[in-house]
């Protein structure tokens, strides 16, 4: 077990180094830099600029530059934001898009996984119909509509929520409604077809033959197997949401980490732009590690490291 | 009545599908003597493991018990709540099923499974609970046994895995055994040593068993009587012997000629199977479900469902040739398929 742990920790690391230099390369073929702004800026001052970060080395060398911070944790300043390094951007945006985040796992753990069960349990009667017909438009609807539909309603006529911050409690009920939208929706249908499909299997039968309840039979013999395919999808999901979503974070107003990877993008801000994706990926490579090391709890037939 | 442990009596069970009502069992009446072993043979979609999962009440949707009586020790399991069956269900009657591979949950340990019925049924502790399960699996010649119930199915052979169930399906003690084709899904080595076991364990503990089987060799086995099912009715009711000797419905002799001979022989050794396929559910045909198929079907069969002949005290078939008013009554002329 330890052996495949290492293994997989070093698995991680090669990716990672993978991700970083393809990254780094593609960004750095796309024209225009950090400092190729619309605004004409006086030639040497530009140039004095690109010298103080290095813009004028050749390539390569910026990116062993780059590289070697890497190793040493150390995501190097930030192009735009003057004074700022990389690390305290993503220190500040993280905690904030993280919060959100958690908030939208447990809107899946206590929504959408019983709202699927329900379904399943009331399969084609009216709660089926309704969580069906929800969670469709959950999963098809994109979240900047639910967003703006929910702040009309509850911010705008209602006046019963804020419409941006996330001062008080208060706060975070529109936002993490449109964030887990989706997520809710997708886990509960997930978690409806793969309980009917655990329903039809023999086993079940067997459980029932032997005189079981049915909450027990569901609990007991139904939901560990149902939630080995839920699982799989959990992981890169929670991974996508803590790491925070650009629109519904411009829509209302929360400083997260999802507003500062699109805005560097658009700056150009190289730092930035690698800091995030090393990090959001590094974050995802660990979410799918954990997830796996639960499918060796779930399953006995899966054995790690062998 | 006290010698049967199980009287069904005209037992109707349908499927109410979308394409309309599937009669997966058409008024099929009989009864299981304590301490016997009784044989529903017939070929798949005939209705037996229908008839089994009836018994129990634990059809799956849209699946439904639509009329007669299951008569459990006197009385009629229809009419039981669902807490009052639970409490029978793995208890008083338990099933084995046809596919120990997935009829085991694979994500949860052996022992774990072994002793949920005891854990439902009885008031004993867990500890004593797992004790009784390593008896179990010792019963059913599984060795190493305190060892073997911490393992997961999957490291289970087929064998091992049917024995595991039947150990389960004996946990409580129960009077009925119903094991739906349990060796269907092993080898033919495995099989003689599951039905070896149930024969033994009958002995044993004496209680009564159906068994669901189209396998005739296994019925020659073990069973006192037979049940022979075609198209969701029941076609011929009789001790074993008499089924094998004495057939008098067209089916079961037909049944009888499909079995392979082996001998030294080379010529002759063409199986003769039934020609057709089984009638369709949905539309029953009128009259008897095996007339399409039958060499010796005349034009009442095809249009009015033959009636019970009693041929002897336990011994019933349903066919027309059987009537008196047949021009060739069998009874009379004896069997026309010479084995």
């Amino acid at each position: 077990m330890l052996k495949y742990i290492i293994q997989r920790l070093l698995a991680m690391i090669v990716t990672l180094f993978m991700i970083a230099t393809i990254t780094f390369f593609l960004m750095h073929a796309v024209p225009g830099g950090p400092f190729a702004s619309e605004q004409k800026v006086p030639p040497e001052v530009q140039k004095a600029l690109e010298d103080k970060y290095h813009l004028n080395d050749p390539v390569i060398k910026q990116y062993f530059d780059y590289m070697s911070g890497l190793i040493r944790f150390d995501l190097g300043p930030s192009f735009k934001f003057k004074g700022v390094t990389v690390n305290s951007l993503i220190q500040r945006g993280f905690p904030v898009s993280a919060k959100l985040g958690i908030f939208s796992v447990l809107a899946i753990l206590v929504l959408g996984i019983p709202l699927g069960v329900i379904a399943a349990l009331k399969h084609n009667k009216w709660q089926d119909t309704c969580v069906r017909f929800t969670a469709t438009i959950g999963i098809t609807v994109p979240s900047f509509v639910i967003a703006t539909v929910l702040l009309y309603i509850f911010a705008l006529k209602l006046r019963i929520l804020p419409s941006f911050g996330i001062e008080t409690w208060k706060g975070y009920v529109l936002p993490v409604a449109a964030l887990s939208g989706y997520s809710v929706s997708f886990v509960a249908r997930l978690t409806r077809s793969s309980l009917l499909e655990v329903f039809r299997q023999d086993y079940m039968r067997t459980a029932r033959a032997k005189g079981l309840g049915e909450s027990k039979i569901l609990i007991k013999h139904g939901l560990k197997n149902a939630l080995i395919p839920i699982v799989t999808v959990l992981g890169p999901l929670i991974a996508g949401l803590l790491t925070g979503s650009f629109v519904i974070e411009s829509i209302f107003a929360i400083p997260g980490m999802g507003g500062y990877f699109v805005n560097a993008i658009s700056n150009r801000d190289y730092t930035v732009i690698m800091g995030i994706t090393v990090f959001y990926a590094a974050f995802l490579l660990i979410m799918i590690f954990i997830v796996d090391l639960i499918y060796g709890l779930l399953d006995p037939r899966i054995k790690l490291g062998k | 009545m006290e010698d049967n442990i199980l009287e069904i009596k005209n037992l109707s069970t349908s499927f109410f599908t979308h394409l309309g009502e599937v009669k997966a069992v058409r008024d099929v009446s009989f009864s299981v003597e304590k301490g016997k072993v009784l044989g529903i043979v017939g070929e798949s979609g005939s209705g037996k493991s229908v008839t089994a999962l009836s018994c129990m009440r634990i059809l799956q949707e849209p699946g439904r018990i639509v009329g007669g009586e299951i008569l459990f020790k006197g009385e009629d399991l229809g009419k039981k709540s669902n807490k009052e069956m639970r409490a029978i269900r793995g208890n008083d009657i338990s099933m084995i099923f046809q596919n120990p591979m997935s009829s085991m949950n694979a994500v949860l340990r052996v022992g774990d499974q072994l002793t949920e019925p005891l854990m439902e049924h009885t008031s004993i502790s867990k500890k004593d609970a797992m004790k009784r399960a390593a008896e179990l699996l010792s019963l059913v010649q599984i060795p190493d046994a305190e060892k073997r119930l911490r393992a997961y199915p999957h490291e289970f052979s087929g064998g091992m895995r049917q024995r595991a169930m039947i150990a389960m399906a004996l946990a409580c003690d129960p009077e009925l055994l119903i094991a739906d084709e349990p060796t269907t899904a092993l080898d033919v080595t495995t099989q003689s040593q599951i039905i070896k076991l149930l024969s033994d364990i009958r002995e044993k503990l004496g209680m009564s068993i159906i068994l669901i089987t189209h396998d005739l060799g296994v019925v020659a086995e073990i069973c006192d009587s037979v049940v022979v099912m075609y198209g969701s009715m029941i076609m011929e009711e009789a001790p074993v012997d008499d089924i094998f000797h004495n057939a008098c419905h067209p089916y079961t002799l037909g049944l009888l000629n499909s079995i392979p001979v082996v001998t030294g022989d080379s010529k002759n050794t063409r199986l003769e199977p039934i020609p057709g396929t089984p009638p369709n559910l949905l539309q029953p045909p009128p009259g008897c479900p095996f007339a399409p198929r039958c060499a010796y079907a005349m034009k009442v069969c095809t249009e009015k469902a033959p009636q019970n002949t009693q041929i002897s005290d336990n011994h019933r078939s349903m066919c027309w040739l059987l009537h008196e008013d047949a021009p060739d009554n069998f009874l009379k002329r004896g069997n026309p398929i010479v084995r």
